[in-house]
């Protein structure tokens, strides 16, 4: 019998959802890690550990993790700057490594660390942090910021990143080296000449079936690469704006992206108030509005940047948090949606699991 | 010379550190280090990565906030309370710029 979750990050502590797999029917857990900013959380399928990045007000960042569904949690190693200058202000994201123990945590102020013992201790990934580009690297209205990182499942050499504002850099030596992939995304916040230096990422994904193809919400549009970020395309057309902050895909079909568009850098909501979620089948030529089930008038959230996440069920389980704190989900990939919770604090992430347990 | 470091609420929920600990130490520097070196779990709390005070905590010598927060040489001599208190920062308003928003 398989099972489904969610892990609901807010800016007041972490939900923890399970369902069977019919996803009709959810249990909540305890607000956990309450009054904590709660930035990220992921289930790490191979060690079962669920992994939490939370900051305090006063206190700081601090990485935990639980192996029993948020029943108890255990401090791990939090990533930490050891240059006496800079000081880890928040942990964005935590990926697992392509192989047993490792693990990468995208930070801010704007680096990156990864760990060979699943958490324990950390190591700046100072090859990027000193990557030739990193001058021109700016903050976002969020800071600066490392918040996605696509591992190749594969090749755990493969390491493709992005931030806000660094821009996209792939390794394909684990981290020993990066390029900048940043060729054909069009910024308004950056000169002619300098276009492929720091464009502002929004959000990142690589999709695993297809060697190549990468996802990317940026600042200033939608974006498709067929060559790990060589070359970017823009499938902007047919969406209402370029601006927007999260993307989910179909794990099981590289031609199909989600993203949520808001009105600008200014207002950051959805158009007219009107709450949608678009999605494509083929690969960006096109585009379909979903919105069967979400609110049509003053919708004025956002929907942050890890907000929108997807399982690997079928047909695909979608969800998806706003800064008023309600939770969204569908089924059907997206044809229709229903509220599953509402009046929580900001969701800053959403991440989905499916868990088969018949062994 | 002995110090008696006194801890905030706020903070001990957090930590499992007693109200109350004496230390050792002429500067609050060498009186945190000390009380560090007794609980370690501390210093994250506390210190930031480049081990200065963290922007929203304070520290109190007897009923006057420290005025070095960078390298916290302010003397402390026998018999002085010090304080490590949260800031009231984190109310609507005054948060931390990266906490205003998540996107």
């Amino acid at each position: 019998m398989s099972e489904a979750g969610l892990l609901v990050s807010t800016r007041k502590g972490l939900l923890i959802g399970r369902s069977s797999a019919d996803r009709t029917s959810w249990e909540w857990s305890e607000l956990q890690r309450a009054g904590w900013i709660v930035d990220y959380t992921m289930l790490d399928a191979r060690s079962g550990k669920i992994w939490c990045s939370a900051s305090h007000w006063q206190w700081g960042p601090r990485l935990h993790y639980s192996t029993d569904w948020g029943e108890s949690w255990v401090e791990a190693g939090t990533p930490a700057f050891d240059d006496g200058e800079r000081s880890v202000e928040a942990i964005w994201m935590i990926e697992p490594g392509g192989r047993d123990g490792l693990l990468y945590a995208g930070i801010m102020p704007g680096a990156m660390f990864r760990s060979e013992d699943d958490g324990e201790s950390w190591q700046e990934m100072t090859s990027l942090s000193q990557h030739p580009y990193r001058k021109y690297w700016e903050p976002g209205a969020a800071g600066l910021v490392i918040h996605h990182i696509a591992v190749d499942a594969d090749n755990p050499d493969r390491v493709i990143v992005g931030g806000s504002a660094t821009g996209i850099y792939a390794s394909y030596d684990g981290g020993q080296t990066w390029e900048a992939r940043n060729s054909g995304i069009v910024s308004d916040h950056l000169p002619p000449d300098m276009q492929d230096t720091a464009p502002c990422v929004h959000s990142l994904f690589a999709h695993p079936m297809q060697q190549g193809r990468l996802w990317q919400q940026n600042h200033f549009g939608q974006y498709r690469s067929d060559d790990d970020g060589r070359n970017w395309i823009k499938v902007s057309d047919g969406l209402p704006g370029e601006f927007g902050f999260p993307t989910a895909i179909d794990p099981t079909d590289p031609d199909v992206c989600y993203f949520i568009p808001h009105d600008s850098d200014q207002a950051r909501m959805p158009y007219g108030g009107e709450l949608a979620v678009f999605r494509t089948r083929d690969a960006g030529e096109h585009w379909e509005r979903l919105d069967q089930g979400l609110p049509q008038s003053d919708f004025f959230h956002t929907v942050y940047r890890h907000a929108l996440g997807q399982d690997s069920c079928d047909p695909l389980g979608l969800y998806f948090g706003s800064s008023g704190g309600e939770l969204y989900g569908s089924i059907d990939g997206g044809d229709s949606w229903s509220l599953l919770r509402e009046h929580l604090a900001p969701i800053t992430a959403v991440r989905a699991w499916q868990l088969d347990n018949s062994d | 010379m002995s110090v008696e470091i006194r801890m905030a609420r706020g903070l001990r929920v957090h930590v499992d550190v007693p109200e109350r600990v004496n230390v050792d130490g002429g500067t609050a520097r060498e009186a945190l280090d000390d009380l560090i070196a007794i609980h370690p779990p501390l210093r994250r709390f506390v210190l930031d990565d480049a081990h200065r005070l963290r922007e929203h905590v304070n520290i109190y010598i007897n009923d006057e906030l420290i005025v070095d927060r960078q390298e916290l040489s302010d003397a402390v001599k026998a018999g002085d309370k010090l304080y490590i208190l949260p800031a009231v920062s984190g109310g609507a308003g005054t948060e931390p710029e990266r906490s205003k928003v998540n996107s």
